[in-house]
């Protein structure tokens, strides 16, 4: 029944990470910026969530769509500080950008939310009860929602023309350039879409998750185990790794003695590090 | 072969002899809460220091360089607590320890190239070592170890009665370290690694010893990493995995190194100066006003970010070659080296390709 | 040389510029130890005002606050000539890296007394300082058992240390058990890997040898632990009669929702021990109840002082927020100050640090807590009899049940 029970909420944890592990990647891999503030755009979007629960009444469904757009927005801007930092000084200044930017929403949140511990509640979506565990509908809708962005994502990367520009920018931005892509915008176009990508995955989580305002550095480790495992820019990659980190972290925590819940995930980590070929993306 | 950006010219190491000096005696002459500043300055521009030697000189991005701090204070600490051996013996163990680890992990973050990929890898294993060291049950578990106190001063026992030795060895460290930064840069270590930081292959291909460099340095950097977590460890009679491996501690460290910048020996060290400064000054301005002062520093952090990328060192060396471009050079300054390995004065088409020659794996979306 | 010039001026005015900026933040008002009678004593108050330890460095200060307010409308010190308090905080930001920085800085702006931190490190690391300084300080949330072990005689706590909290949490699962029932209950215990969970964790066990209890399960969890889901499922799973939570506020907040909707535990006997009555409801309502908390004093609590309905008041009032365990806390730190004030005549630190060891705090006289009746400290700085308070959640609030003589409710079994 234990078992049962640990590979269940290993595989609706690892779905979260998948989904903040799906934006990083990303914006890793086709955007070539390594942004350090990736978790903190869903810890914006948790905070968005409980706004429009509390002051507005909105539950996380109804604030989706409003809440997409903003983030579209704030993505645009992000973006292009990006750019205009890359551009002059490399990738360098966006690790500084990306490390200020999670300091400052950090601290944002905090002197807006105060630190309590906070959760959102009143969205009641049904339940299904399995192996004991009572599983909420809102954590279904996540895991639903991981699967349908990553493979949304994976197609679009794949299959559609601007896709196909990310992935040719991504591979040899000289060469897209002279095949007439405009390398800028579509650098810009993936870190914006990571944005959102993350902000709703925080919107989809909220439901199920206890806010702090520190949250974010938590999901941006998750983010980058994610990204080692599943491989830089790899959308499908990000959800098998995820959900493979959450089921060992679950059943390590469920079985094993102190310390190895955390020991165990990072130790397969490391050694699909070691072992697997072609991990790295030239960033 | 160009001149190397660490290279100095003999006034240099005059100017650090009389910093030194004004620094021990400015220390002595303070009151006791700005000197406690200085310590804390002090403590992350030595560590900041050892992740500003691995990022200027290899490129590393190294995010485990807090491990290496633990180490020097945990080790330090256990030999003294559990065998009465002074914390200055402690301090050349906790270096050879650090040395040691510094191999494997060493091996394992430069195993594949690339700035971010590095960072990840120096992450995770920044977050394994919390657990690891909370396991090994004689480094005391989570509650770590406690330092006996002896009241006033004893130089043997490395505890003091106000924090003025502190600050002096400290300052010490960070001379000592910034002096061998510029030492390094005219040594023939230091060409070798700029070699390699230009092109891997074409350093390989003259001969020069890539892993081995590589990981000399490396393990160079943890051990100057060892020394400010033994100092640390004394000054605050404790250790456990908080004090060094915090995520506070790992942000402190990189606003340090970053807004110091890699381009000169004493980039962190300034960087550090600055910030701990600055960020004692908006805390105080933010009185009791929660969350406040976290935000404005963050904020004079994004600022900085924006404004001088390169950090302050970085800037100071544009300056510098600015001047002397226009100057047109004579004497024996530094040549103007604009050709900055990692900053992107290429055009943005150029940055799709590989940044290090030695990477040319294909995204797989 | 005139680089050398240039080079060397600019290295000491950077280290001018430091010494300057950072000079302790100034502004201290009066507090010399000279003056016979100052106009102001100022207090420092060392603790996390932001960060993960604010959610009870705030509070903390607000109580402390109040006591301040009372204190000076009362006529203030009143050996001193009628001496005003003052406050001045020093900030820690959750971080204890700045520990000896602000107790440095407090120790330099000759503030009478120190009190208050939340994190047991950012403590341990200060009181080096001020111990040697000579000025007291009066730990308010820090609750490593080596605060007052370090042999140091300007320590004091106001709050319970890692042996007394665990011990009393121990004495509630044993009513608990007796009341309900179950003789050789079983426990499963969670705690954070932390300085903290750590330690309480081996209290608990130290304080349950031969007592019979059981353990099915325990292990530890990761500081960063966000999501609880496995925690919960091995905690339910192991069908012990006594689910333990040693963590913090988050921790249990997360626990108690998961018991409540996924992972339902058939343990009668649920206790968050780090977490707050008062805090968990606000946000969970009845989804928690059946827990076991740290309660929090409301009007209504048998055998209130009228010291504490008159606090109570003043800091709704202030704060439009009801005072929880850290807000008392603080309140009564405030108060031992003024009292060693008011015995040693004068506002030198070594002076107060000498009377707060001989100094007790009665329901008149400072002390708002229902039980014990006086407060005082032991020789080695600890509170001689510290007050604990355990509630369980009962329709969506929190009711003490917890020590007996202060019990609103009795203790009902967990589960629906």
């Amino acid at each position: 029944m234990l078992f049962e029970q640990l590979l269940i909420v290993g595989i609706i944890t690892g779905s979260v990470y998948s989904l903040v592990g799906v934006g990083f990647t990303l914006v890793l891999g086709v955007g070539r910026v390594a942004n350090f503030a990736h978790g903190s755009f869903v810890a914006v979007g948790l905070y968005l969530a409980l706004f429009a629960s509390e002051t507005l009444g909105l539950n996380a469904y109804e604030a989706f769509v409003p809440a997409i757009i903003l983030f579209a927005l704030i993505g645009i801007a992000v973006a292009e500080l990006f750019e205009w930092r890359g551009r002059k000084v490399g990738e360098i200044g966006e690790l500084l950008i990306g490390l200020a930017l999670l300091l400052l929403i950090g601290g944002l949140l905090e002197v807006l939310f105060s630190d309590t511990p906070r959760t959102i509640n009143g969205l009641v979506l049904g339940h299904v009860d399995i192996a004991g565990l009572t599983i909420s509908g809102t954590q279904l809708v996540a895991v639903a929602f991981t699967l349908v962005t990553a493979v949304s994502l994976y197609l679009f990367l794949r299959g559609s023309r601007w896709g196909r520009a990310l992935r040719a920018v991504a591979e040899n931005g000289e060469a897209a350039g002279l095949y007439g892509v405009r390398v800028p915008v579509a650098r810009r176009a993936a870190v914006t879409i990571s944005i959102v990508v993350a902000g709703a995955a925080g919107i989809v989580i909220s439901p199920f998750t206890v806010l702090t305002p520190d949250v974010g550095s938590t999901y941006l480790i998750s983010a980058f185990a994610v990204v080692i495992v599943g491989g830089i820019g790899n959308a499908l990659g990000a959800v098998l790794a995820g959900i493979g980190i959450g089921i060992v972290t679950s059943l390590s925590s469920g079985y094993l003695a102190s310390y190895w819940t955390s020991l165990a995930p990072l130790i397969v980590i490391l050694i699909v590090l070691l072992v697997r070929p072609g991990l790295s993306e030239a960033v | 072969m160009t001149r190397l950006r660490f290279s100095a010219p003999a006034w240099r190491w005059i100017a650090l002899a009389v910093f030194f000096v004004l620094g021990w005696l400015v220390i002595g002459a303070l009151p006791a809460a700005p000197v406690s500043v200085i310590v804390l300055a002090l403590f992350y521009g030595a560590a900041g220091s050892s992740f500003n030697l691995l990022y200027g000189a290899l490129g590393i991005f190294s995010l485990a360089q807090p491990v290496f701090v633990a180490v020097g204070g945990y080790t330090s600490s256990y030999l003294y607590v559990r065998y009465g051996i002074s914390p200055w013996i402690g301090l050349l163990a906790g270096m050879a320890c650090a040395a040691i680890l510094a191999v494997p992990i060493g091996f394992v973050a430069m195993r594949r190239p690339g700035t971010v990929v590095t960072a990840l890898v120096t992450l995770i294993i920044s977050e394994a070592a919390t657990p690891i060291l909370s396991a090994i049950t004689p480094l005391g578990g989570s509650i770590g170890l406690y330092i006996p106190v002896k009241s006033g001063t004893d130089w043997g026992a490395l505890q003091f009665a106000t924090g003025v030795p502190f600050a002096r060895l400290f300052l010490a460290l960070n001379v000592l370290i910034v002096a061998g930064l510029m030492g390094f840069g005219r040594s023939r270590a230091g060409l070798w690694t700029a070699a390699i930081k230009d092109s891997a292959d074409a350093a390989s291909a003259t001969g020069v010893p890539v892993l081995r460099m590589r990981l000399s340095i490396f393990i160079a950097s943890a051990m100057i990493a060892a020394v400010p977590g033994v100092l640390f460890a004394q000054y605050n009679l404790l250790v456990n995995a908080d004090l060094f491996l915090g995520s506070a501690v790992l942000f402190q460290l990189l606003v340090v190194a970053l807004v110091g910048g890699s381009a000169r020996p004493w980039g962190a060290l300034v960087g550090a100066l600055v910030m701990t400064e600055l960020s004692q000054y908006l805390s105080n301005a933010a009185g009791d006003r929660p969350g406040i002062g976290p935000l404005t520093f963050a904020a004079a952090f994004l600022v900085m970010a924006l404004a001088m990328p390169r950090g302050i060192s970085g800037t100071w060396a544009r300056f510098v070659s600015a001047r002397q471009a226009r100057a047109g050079g004579g004497d024996d300054r530094e040549p103007p080296d604009t050709r900055d390995h990692h900053e992107g004065n290429v055009a943005p088409l150029a940055r799709g390709p590989s940044r290090d020659s030695a990477e040319t794996e294909t995204p797989t979306p | 040389m005139q680089r050398l010039a240039v080079g060397a001026a600019t290295a000491s005015l950077a280290l001018v510029a430091t010494a300057c900026g950072s000079s302790g933040g100034g502004n201290s008002s009066g507090g010399s130890g000279q003056a016979k009678t100052p106009s102001t004593v100022t207090l420092g108050e060392i603790t996390d005002l932001s960060g993960v330890a604010s959610f009870y460095g705030i509070p903390e200060n607000h109580g402390a606050e109040i006591a301040v307010d009372q204190i000076n409308a009362a006529g203030g010190i009143k050996s001193l000539g009628g001496s005003k308090l003052a406050i001045k905080t020093f900030d820690t930001a959750s971080n204890p890296d700045n520990g000896q920085t602000e107790a440095t800085a407090a120790v330099g702006d000759h503030v009478a007394a120190v009190f208050g931190g939340e994190i047991s490190d950012t403590v341990l690391a200060g009181i080096n300082v001020t111990q040697r300084a000579g000025t007291p300080w009066v730990d308010v949330g820090g609750t490593a058992d080596e605060i007052h072990e370090r042999g140091y005689n300007t320590v004091f706590m106001v709050d319970h240390d890692s042996t007394q909290f665990a011990s009393e949490w121990l004495s509630v699962a044993q009513a608990a058990a007796q009341k309900l029932g179950i003789s050789n209950p079983t426990e499963a215990i969670a705690y954070s890997e932390s300085s903290y969970g750590d330690e309480l964790y081996q209290a608990w066990n130290k304080a349950a040898q031969g007592t019979g209890l059981k353990t099915v399960t325990s292990f530890g969890y990761p500081l960063t632990t966000t999501d609880f889901s496995s925690v919960a499922a091995r905690l339910a799973a192991s069908n012990a009669d006594i689910i333990l939570n040693m963590g913090y506020p988050a921790d249990g907040l997360a626990l108690a929702k998961l018991f409540a909707t996924q992972s339902k535990p058939k343990a009668k006997i649920v206790m968050l021990a780090g977490s707050d009555a008062g805090a968990v409801t606000g946000q969970l309502a009845s989804q928690a109840d059946g827990a076991l908390m740290i309660g929090d004093i409301a009007p209504g609590v048998k055998g209130l002082p009228a010291s504490f309905t008159t606090f109570d008041h003043d800091y709704q009032a202030k704060y439009h927020s009801a005072p929880d365990s850290q807000s008392m806390a603080g309140y009564v730190a405030v108060r031992f100050i003024a009292a060693a004030l008011e015995k040693a005549k004068s506002d030198s630190p070594s002076a107060v640090a000498t009377a707060l060891h001989s100094v007790t705090l009665t329901q008149t006289t400072g002390n708002i807590y229902p039980d014990p009746t006086t407060l005082s400290f032991a020789s080695d700085g600890a509170l001689a009899n510290a007050p604990f308070y355990a509630a369980q959640i009962t329709g969506g609030t929190g009711k003490l049940v917890w020590p007996t003589d202060a019990a609103e409710t009795t203790i009902a079994a967990y589960g629906r």
